[in-house]
């Protein structure tokens, strides 16, 4: 639920980033923080328990400059990947504009995966909304770990399985070296901001 | 390929999991490794691998049972809980904005903050009585049921509550005590005069519910009927507590499950309704460390 300011023209928008555990979200995050210091305007905040597994969620606010003359802010959050946090994972998807699924690339995560976008289409309709009506799109993260030798799942099986009806924008990536990250982001923001451009007609 | 190659890949494999926090799979990876070397006559001799892999797996259990184990939440700075107040909080009424952040901070553990919400909170607030009780059910996830009575007494010997308020208060007080086993000397108000009817409690309208029973509509608990103390109301969602000992129980009641009968206790009797369920969490701190809450949604 994006906040406009008509008085000082300022528009805030909320992109989460789901998906399973362990699957590259928090990565992700940190790689915008570190890679896209211009655009940071707060520090990246993380909540997390032992193994470095995000507890609450991690949060990090970035700033695009005037679009149509709009001061445009984004809040960047990630869920708690693990099942046991349903509950989280539901607050923090209150309020969404647009989202990033960030897939495990890894074949033994090809289940995980699959039940994550499950629970995120499941979280969606509780909140009213439609996965199919929400800009999503998608990121296939750890691609670097076929060059290690690992068993990781062909793009286009993972097309097949997360993609097939949804159709939206994908992106191999391996968040830990930057890769695909900024497409992903860059392609959410863009149909974020189409979408409430359409939605509520806020730069006309 | 090679029993040897085998394991050399299943325990390169590991390794990575285990690196990327995957504990489970590398755990996995790890057993079927020594499976294979434990009915391999060539490899069966490399005792110092085989040993190593056994350390390695050790480590493993212990890692996956601290992460279960590892209920608390960490302690959060101001910074974080004003975002998490900010945060979710949706409401243009500056007053349910208010509630809605209070209540995201109780539901991520930060119940001295809530408290502290609620309290600025019933400064200006149209339904004292209600955030009156989340401010004693804060108390109590805190494990201060001396803070609760203390409170208590002061609005006894204030001038926020009406006379009728504070002896609904005072009720609601013993009640949640007592369903958690808690003997506290509670100063007992005189009720109204002889034959008078005191007068109605403005609570946003809402019933306030101390404990519900639950019949499951599936599963193989069917008939399955249990007395919960409600532990956090707003408005027509209730948040109850579900033992982790109850393992079954734990397992079915999931988000979205119907529950077509739900008793509904409340200080004015009985009533029967259904509702929904609409999330489950595990408690990190307070005298329910380790259950986990799960929030009903009744059906109006």
């Amino acid at each position: 639920m994006a906040i406009f300011n008509a008085q000082e023209r300022v528009i805030e928008c909320k992109i989460v980033f789901y998906g399973p555990g362990r699957g590259g979200k928090t990565t992700n995050l940190e790689y915008i923080y570190k890679a896209g210091r211009k655009y940071t305007t707060g520090e990246m905040l993380s909540i997390d328990t032992k193994g470095d597994r995000t507890l609450f969620f991690d949060f990090l606010p970035i700033g695009l400059g005037k679009v149509k003359g709009w001061e445009v802010k984004m809040q960047l959050f990630t869920v708690p990947g693990q099942v046991k946090y349903a509950s989280t994972r539901k607050m923090v998807l209150k309020g969404v504009d647009g989202l990033v699924f960030v897939a495990d690339s890894l074949e033994i995560r090809r289940k995980a995966n699959i039940l994550s976008l499950k629970d995120l289409q499941d979280n969606l309709k509780e909140e009213g909304k439609s996965i199919f009506k929400t800009p999503v799109v998608l990121q296939y993260n750890k691609r670097d770990l076929e060059e290690e030798g690992l068993p990781i799942m062909p793009v286009e099986m993972m097309e097949k399985d997360l993609n097939t009806r949804l159709k939206v924008p994908s992106f191999a990536g391996s968040a830990l070296k930057g890769t695909g990250v900024g497409p992903t982001l860059k392609r959410c923001m863009e149909l974020t901001l189409k979408h409430l451009r359409k939605d509520l007609d806020w730069a006309e | 390929m090679t029993e040897q190659e085998k394991v050399k890949a299943l325990l390169k494999e590991a390794s990575v999991y285990k690196n990327q926090g995957l504990f489970t799979q590398a755990k996995e990876k790890f057993s079927n490794a020594l499976e294979i070397m434990s009915q391999s006559g060539a490899l069966q001799s490399n005792e110092a691998l085989i040993a190593d892999i056994e350390e390695k797996l050790r480590e493993l259990n212990t890692t996956l049972k601290e992460i279960e184990d590892d209920t608390q939440p960490p302690e959060l700075s101001d910074d974080v809980q004003e975002l998490i107040k900010k945060s979710f909080a949706f409401s243009k009424d500056r007053e349910a904005a208010a509630i809605e952040g209070a209540m995201a901070l109780a539901k991520f553990g930060q119940f001295d903050k809530a408290s502290k919400e609620f309290n600025e909170i019933l400064e200006y607030t149209r339904l004292p009585v209600m955030i009156a009780k989340n401010i004693i059910r804060c108390h109590l996830n805190t494990s201060s049921p001396e803070k609760a009575v203390e409170q208590f007494k002061g609005w006894a010997g204030g001038d926020r509550f009406s006379r009728e308020e504070i002896l609904h208060l005072e009720e609601f007080l013993q009640g949640v005590m007592e369903s958690r086993g808690i003997a506290l000397d509670i100063p007992l108000m005189e009720g109204p005069a002889a034959g008078t009817q005191g007068e109605a409690i403005q609570e946003d309208d809402e019933l306030d519910i101390s404990s519900v029973n639950i019949r499951l509509e599936s599963g193989s608990e069917k008939e399955w009927i249990e007395d919960f103390p409600v532990e956090f109301q707003s408005g027509n969602t209730i948040s109850v507590i579900v033992p982790v000992s109850n393992k079954e129980l734990v397992r079915i009641m999931r988000h979205g499950m119907r529950l077509p009968v739900v008793q509904c206790f409340s200080s004015i009797g009985f009533i029967l309704g259904s509702g929904t369920v609409t999330g489950k969490t595990k408690v990190l701190q307070g005298p329910n460390q380790g259950n986990f809450m799960v929030d009903i949604r009744l059906d109006d």
